[in-house]
């Protein structure tokens, strides 16, 4: 009898050393910092083929780096291109998702005038802006039969709005395949929760406090979905007391000023989630509260009054975080 | 309680015994420390971790990183963060002061990410924050 007993201690000991098998893996890719944690055993494997498709995609859709399939696009000058068949799907998708005047991913011209992303942006001339505004519509996008695209009328794509997305959506995909039950992705801001946490409980995410993104104003229980945030506070300059940022409204062709500081969307598809949180922060607070009404489009606003505004379907997993820092909830 | 006399134990097995308790209890103890009392600014280049601070009330000391850019970093008490960076798009000193753990900044042109850790974190990420 005695001997059973040994055995049966070391058991107790281990219990718990195996489960849960953590695997983290973290990377610089679409110019920003990422990281994929996820749990089981078959993490490490999973989050391996996650990181990889990553570059793959990015190596295909990047509009910076030599020779993707959107570089080689935007380079055709109106020529028809053969581009890869994801490449075609990506193009068809964003296709639907642009909304007229409002998010519209031809806006490429409109982003290079104002250089924003470099750091060394500046305001560009009225006529230079009335020049690149005309190339955007969805419209001069033209995709072609066997995988070939078009674009007309000096129009030039970037993925920047839906990018992320893309990826978050195709790391949970392979993760999701390879077994991995619960699994955080992380790709720059955007975040994909698969499953719950490995003690049963949802992921509890935050979202930035847009005057001091490293922290948050707000937690946000989650479980199965991706958690994405349009802000102006990263990336843009300020001239004569104003703030020009990269989310551009693409009628004006120069920054939305929308009243907004930033929009999160809570959507099981990361990349809708990508493309609304830019729409949303383009219409502003009003058009786009009716927007989510009409699409079932789950949210939250932070004005530039400091005010939180959160749709219905996200009420009871909302927690506001954010009164220390001056913000005060909407009515 | 007569199957454990029937267990018939030894010296030995109360020694076996008592190992497991006091390895539990040894192995528990970060577990039971108050994870806010400790926190530490972890400094990492590529991956690689070059600088790990202990954060205590009343420190200061200020890191230069240097790379395709040279990031200052300033720690000054239970806080953390990029004071100055020669990149041109301040992302990472746009990004604020480190206080609670968990909290982290980057650098992307120097890949240097700044990290609070050791105490309870509320969440897993920030959506809209520049790292997890």
């Amino acid at each position: 009898m005695k001997k059973k007993i040994l055995p049966f201690l070391l058991l107790l000991l281990c219990m718990g050393c195996g489960a849960g098998r953590e695997y983290q893996t973290a990377f610089f890719a679409m110019d920003t910092y990422m990281t994929i944690q996820a749990y089981g055993s078959h993490a490490e494997d999973a989050a391996k083929e996650a990181e990889r498709a990553v570059f793959a995609l990015e190596n295909k859709i990047s509009r910076t780096r030599e020779n993707t399939d959107i570089a080689r696009l935007n380079a055709a000058d109106g020529e028809a291109v053969q581009i890869s068949e994801e490449t075609y799907s990506i193009l068809s998708d964003v296709k639907a998702l642009a909304v007229p005047e409002v998010f519209d991913p031809t806006i490429a011209a409109v982003s290079d005038l104002w250089d924003i992303r470099s750091g060394s942006g500046h305001i560009p001339g009225q006529e230079e802006i009335d020049t690149v505004r005309e190339t955007v519509s969805i419209n001069n996008l033209v995709l072609l039969e066997d995988s070939r695209a078009q674009l007309l009328n000096g129009a030039k794509i970037d993925l920047g709005a839906v990018g992320k997305g893309i990826a978050a959506d195709q790391c949970a995909e392979i993760l999701r395949q390879n077994g991995v039950e619960s699994s955080l992705v992380f790709l720059g801001g955007n975040i994909y929760a698969l499953g719950e946490k490995p003690d049963g409980s949802a992921w509890s995410v935050g979202i930035a406090d847009p005057d001091n993104s490293s922290d948050y104003i707000a937690t946000i229980a989650v479980r199965d979905a991706s958690v994405v945030t349009t802000g102006d506070y990263e990336r843009y300059f300020i001239e004569d007391g104003v703030r020009y940022h990269h989310v551009f409204d693409p009628v004006l062709g120069e920054p939305a000023r929308s009243g907004l500081r930033s929009v999160t969307v809570v959507h099981e598809s990361s990349m809708i989630a990508d493309a609304r949180s830019t729409t949303l922060f383009v219409l502003g607070l009003e058009a786009g509260l009716r927007y989510c009404a009409e699409h079932q489009i789950e949210a939250v606003f932070i004005t530039e009054d400091k005010e939180i505004y959160v749709t219905e379907g996200l009420r009871d997993r909302f927690t506001f975080r954010g009164e220390a820092a001056g913000y005060v909830m909407g009515a | 309680m007569s199957w454990v006399r029937n267990l018939r134990l030894l010296p030995g097995d109360f020694v076996v015994a008592g190992v497991v308790i006091l390895l539990s209890g040894v192995l528990a103890v970060p577990f039971l420390s108050n994870g806010t009392e400790t926190v530490y600014a972890e400094i990492y280049q590529d991956e690689v971790l070059v600088r790990r601070i202990l954060l205590v009330d009343g420190i200061q000391e200020t890191v230069m990183i240097d790379g395709k850019v040279t990031n200052t970093i300033q720690v000054e008490g239970k806080t953390v963060r990029f004071s100055a960076s020669s990149c041109p798009d301040q992302v990472c000193v746009r990004t604020g002061t480190l206080t609670r753990a968990g909290q982290t900044a980057v650098c992307l042109p120097n890949r240097v990410i700044v990290r609070l850790s050791g105490g309870e974190t509320e969440v897993d990420a920030v959506a809209g924050g520049a790292v997890r």
